[in-house]
């Protein structure tokens, strides 16, 4: 009997996630597989479940006729990722450094001020970023910042800053201060102390930072949806939502490059596993 | 305290880009809100509350409102249940680490990306979702286009996205029970059912809190999903305040007014973030 009883749980259990992993998994492996269809397989009911005349049509980039050369064309996905790779790669590096010094100075100094603007940074993660956007918006009108990836860059910095910072700044508490003050003791000055000892031994928290930031630069839309309309700096998610209209929806495009905005994420899945559950985790198991 | 120039100094930089693109913009939004501002009659002057006023007394404003509050009222609850349910399930149990694994991807995704699943998923013509209701033997709606449904489909989207985090940290929250708790309960002579009810459900109270304080800060404001998978439509059928915002800023350039409704979405979450922040900041002084 009790026996019987646990077989049943256990077999429910397995019920549940194997059921949970299918839903989970199966919306991301019908955009893949629909990228790999002909446009015509694409479109036929009954579906075809499993595409075993894969081809990369899809993938194909548009390309046109400019100053006597084929080029990939500006309506194609390429120049959207290739935008996107250089605000993400370009805004991560500051935003963690930016993140870690101000982090590392919450951590570690007692400064007048200092608890009051902490705080602060913890609250300005919960503004709403859509209720600063229009002031930015016509700032950026009168700097000439609009349809460039600086002005997304500084958004970017901007709105990640106040995670990376308390991120760090609770990471550098669970580092011991006996360390890095007798490292001062023994000669090292503040900025010495910052990059031979708490940056090293900060590396992992370094990381979780690195790879959360870059993928909400990866994957951000809304600013890039209110400051770039013109097609050269579009990023890739927005080439991404623009290829949707009420009258045609390019989904051949759509699977191809929702296929290749994956990359990211899954690389950082596959490779920092550890680092993305403590990533996710963190703020709420600490509080 | 010490007096040191170095912590200033390391905090300028931060302190600089958020001024000036968050802190300022945030008050500036707040006289907007107060005005007039429409480059496309390049009408611009103070006109008090009388954007606010015009908000409150438009019948799409609470159409809109409801809209928000349903995917935060619908979403939360659904995506608790199967977020405790399946944590409860995979904790401990063989090959944790894989599911675990297997389960992060799509809250790393953009949420245009997913939109964009879903909406293929969710087509009227050759959606697989309705396919595959019809294998086992249901017509399923038009999930977006059909204005009665339309708020479903997206919150079947918004739980897909984001169940893996509510997943995550109630795993990691069950692992934070002693096991001392147990053993102390089963000399007691409580069986598994009271255990459970007794030690594990009430153990997952605040992080259930936290669980709702997050998720309802993103509902709130909820605009990306919105957008890619219906523009707010049919009509005005799943329309946000994120969206109305955007519409009234970008496409009838209302700033003045769009100010005011962005205004309201601070407001909101504000009052939402406050009442939960006490329930949280009570239940983790007993």
């Amino acid at each position: 009997m009790q026996f019987n009883k646990q077989f049943i749980v256990k077999t429910c259990k397995y019920l549940l996630v194997i059921t949970a992993i299918i839903a989970m998994l199966f919306p991301i492996y019908w955009i893949i597989s629909s990228s790999f269809k002909s446009e015509v397989d694409m479109f036929v009911t009954p579906p075809i479940w499993i595409p075993l005349k894969p081809t990369l049509e899809n993938y194909q980039p548009i390309s046109e006729f400019v100053f006597g050369v084929w080029t990939v064309s500006i309506e194609s996905f390429v120049p959207g990722m290739i935008n996107s790779l250089i605000v993400s790669s370009v805004a991560t590096p500051i935003i963690a450094v930016t993140g870690a010094l101000a982090g590392y100075s919450f951590s570690r100094y007692r400064f007048r001020g200092g608890k009051l603007t902490y705080i602060w940074f913890v609250l300005m993660r919960m503004f709403p970023p859509i209720t600063c956007v229009l002031p930015i918006y016509l700032l950026y009108s009168q700097v000439q910042l609009v349809n460039t990836l600086t002005g997304l860059i500084l958004v970017y910095v901007a709105f990640n800053i106040p995670f990376a910072t308390w991120f760090m700044k609770s990471f550098f508490d669970g580092i011991p201060k006996e360390i890095d003050e007798s490292a001062k003791v023994d000669g090292c000055t503040d900025f010495g102390a910052l990059f031979r000892i708490i940056i090293p031994l900060g590396a992992p928290g370094f990381i979780v930072v690195t790879i959360f930031c870059f993928l909400a630069c990866w994957n951000e839309f809304m600013f890039a949806a209110i400051f770039i309309s013109n097609p050269g700096t579009m990023t890739l998610p927005l080439k991404l939502a623009g290829a949707v209209s009420s009258w045609q929806t390019s989904w051949p495009f759509i699977t191809a490059g929702s296929t290749i905005a994956m990359i990211p994420p899954f690389l950082f899945v596959m490779l920092a596993q550890r680092y993305i559950v403590q990533g996710l985790t963190f703020g709420a198991v600490k509080g | 305290m010490r007096r040191h120039p170095t912590p200033y100094f390391f905090l300028l930089p931060a302190l600089i880009v958020t001024t000036v693109l968050i802190v300022l913009p945030m008050i500036y939004t707040f006289w907007l809100s107060l005005n007039v501002n429409n480059p496309l009659t390049s009408s611009y002057g103070f006109v008090g509350l009388d954007n606010f006023v015009e908000v409150f007394q438009d019948p799409y404003f609470y159409i809109t409102l409801g809209n928000t509050l349903y995917y935060t009222a619908i979403n939360i609850p659904i995506e608790l249940i199967i977020g405790v349910g399946l944590a409860l399930a995979i904790n401990n149990l063989k090959g944790e680490r894989f599911y675990r694994t297997v389960l992060i991807l799509p809250v790393l995704l953009s949420p245009i990306i997913v939109g964009l699943i879903w909406k293929w998923m969710f087509n009227a013509n050759y959606g697989v979702f309705n396919e595959i209701l019809k294998l086992v033997g249901v017509q399923g709606p038009n999930w977006l286009t059909n204005p009665s449904v339309v708020r479903i489909g997206i919150i079947t989207a918004s739980i897909w996205y984001t169940l893996p985090f509510t997943v995550l940290v109630t795993l990691a929250s069950l692992k934070t029970i002693s096991k001392t708790l147990y053993e102390a309960a089963k000399l007691d002579g409580a069986n598994t059912v009271r255990r459970f009810f007794h030690i594990t459900l009430p153990s997952l109270k605040n992080i259930t809190f936290i669980v709702i304080l997050f998720r309802s800060m993103d509902l709130i404001k909820i605009f990306d999903l919105v957008w890619v998978m219906t523009k707010g439509g049919p009509g005005y059928a799943s329309e946000s305040l994120g969206t109305l915002t955007y519409r009234t800023a970008f496409q009838y350039w209302q700033l003045g007014r769009a100010a005011s409704i962005s205004y309201i979405i601070f407001f909101l979450s504000l009052i939402i973030s406050l009442i939960l922040i006490r329930h949280i900041l009570k239940s983790g002084a007993d």
